[in-house]
C-alpha cells in the first residue's frame, strides 16, 4: 500500500473533495475489518466497528500531523475505537473461564494443535483475557509479530508490550494446562 | 505450549474480506457525515473576559481572607489552628459579607457588564 497515495487522497478530501475518501476505504478496508474482527469475533460486528472507525478517521484528518505514516495514525485511531467499543459493549465480554478447555477431547496436544477449530478455540480465548493482555497479543499478531508497529498502534512503550505479551502468553498457557490436566483426569 | 506454537497459530490466522457493499456503506456515512454542519464551538474568546473575572474575584477574597486570618494568628501567639480558627474565619467571612455588601453587587454588576460589553465588541469587530 503506497503511503503517497493515502497521502495525497488525504490532501484531496481536506480540500473538500468527500469522493477522495473512498481510495482510502478501498486500501485501508480489508485491514481495519481484520483488525475489528480480532476484537470481537463477529464478522459482521468487525464491519460495523470498521466502518465508525472510518468515519471516525474521516472526522479526524484534519488532525493527522503529517510527521506519522497515515497507517500508523489510522491503526492507532481504529484501534481506540475498537477498544472503547468493546469496553462498551459487555456482551462481547467472555470469561476465562467459560471459554472452551483447548485441550479436551480423545486426541493429544500436538493433534488438538493441528486441528482448526481448536485453533479458533486458542484465538477465541484471547478475546477472554485481560483487556490490556488482549490488546497486546491481537495486535502483536495483526501486525505480523512486530513490537514497533503493534506498541504504536496502542500507544504504548516498546517494553511494556513485551511484557503485556510476556504475562499474556503465560495466561493462555495456564489456561491451555488446565485443559489438558483435565483431559489425563478423564483418562486415568 | 510454547511460544512459537501460539505464534504459528496467530500467524496463520485467515483473514476475513468485507462484505462488496462496505465500500459503499462507508462511503454513504461520509457523505452524510460531510453535509452535517461541524458543531458550534465554545466561544472561548467571548467567554475569556468572564473567567479572567472571576479568577481575580476568587483570589481577591482568598487573599483577604487569609491576610486577616494571619493578622488574627499573629494578635494572638501561641494559637494553634483548631475549630476556634474556623469559627473565627467563618465569623470574619460573615461580617465582610455584611459590611460590604453593596461594595461586592457593585462590583459584580459592574463585571457582569464588561462580560456583556466585551464580547459585544469583540463581535461587532469581527462583522
Amino acid at each position: 500500500m503506497s503511503s503517497h497515495e493515502d497521502e495525497a487522497d488525504a490532501k484531496r478530501v481536506l480540500s473538500g473533495e468527500v469522493s477522495c475518501f473512498e481510495g482510502i476505504v478501498r486500501r485501508w478496508q480489508t485491514p481495519l475489518v481484520n483488525l475489528a474482527y480480532r476484537f470481537c469475533r463477529d464478522r459482521g460486528r468487525a464491519e460495523e466497528l470498521a466502518q465508525e472507525a472510518l468515519v471516525k478517521a474521516y472526522r479526524g484528518l484534519p488532525s493527522w500531523r503529517q510527521e506519522a505514516a497515515f497507517s500508523t495514525w489510522l491503526f492507532a485511531l481504529a484501534t481506540n475505537h475498537y477498544r472503547s467499543a468493546h469496553r462498551a459493549a459487555p456482551s462481547w465480554l467472555v470469561s476465562l473461564d467459560s471459554v472452551p478447555e483447548l485441550a479436551g477431547g480423545d486426541r493429544n496436544t500436538d493433534d488438538v494443535l493441528q486441528d482448526r477449530g481448536r485453533q479458533e478455540e486458542v484465538r477465541a480465548a484471547v478475546v477472554a483475557l485481560p483487556a490490556k493482555y488482549r490488546d497486546a497479543l491481537t495486535l502483536y499478531y495483526f501486525h505480523e509479530m512486530d513490537v514497533s508497529s503493534a506498541s504504536r498502534s496502542l500507544g504504548i512503550a516498546e517494553g511494556t508490550l513485551k511484557a503485556r505479551l510476556l504475562r499474556g502468553r503465560r495466561l493462555l498457557r495456564s489456561k491451555m494446562a488446565r485443559g489438558t490436566a483435565r483431559l489425563r483426569v478423564e483418562e486415568a | 505450549m510454547t511460544d512459537r506454537e501460539l505464534d504459528h497459530i496467530f500467524a496463520g490466522e485467515p483473514e476475513i474480506q468485507p462484505s462488496s457493499a462496505f465500500v459503499q456503506t462507508v462511503m454513504k456515512a461520509v457523505y452524510r457525515e460531510a453535509q452535517t454542519p461541524p458543531p458550534i464551538g465554545f466561544p472561548w474568546l467571548c467567554a475569556i473576559p468572564g473567567i479572567l473575572a472571576c479568577g481575580f474575584t476568587l483570589v481577591s477574597a482568598l487573599a483577604v481572607f487569609f491576610h486577616d486570618s494571619h493578622a488574627t494568628i499573629a494578635a494572638a501567639p501561641g494559637m494553634r489552628l483548631d475549630l476556634s480558627i474556623v469559627k473565627s474565619a467563618v465569623q470574619f467571612a460573615g461580617g465582610l459579607l455584611g459590611h460590604i455588601e453593596v461594595l461586592w453587587i457593585c462590583i459584580g454588576l459592574v463585571v457582569t457588564l464588561a462580560c456583556i460589553a466585551f464580547p459585544l465588541r469583540l463581535l461587532r469587530g469581527r462583522s
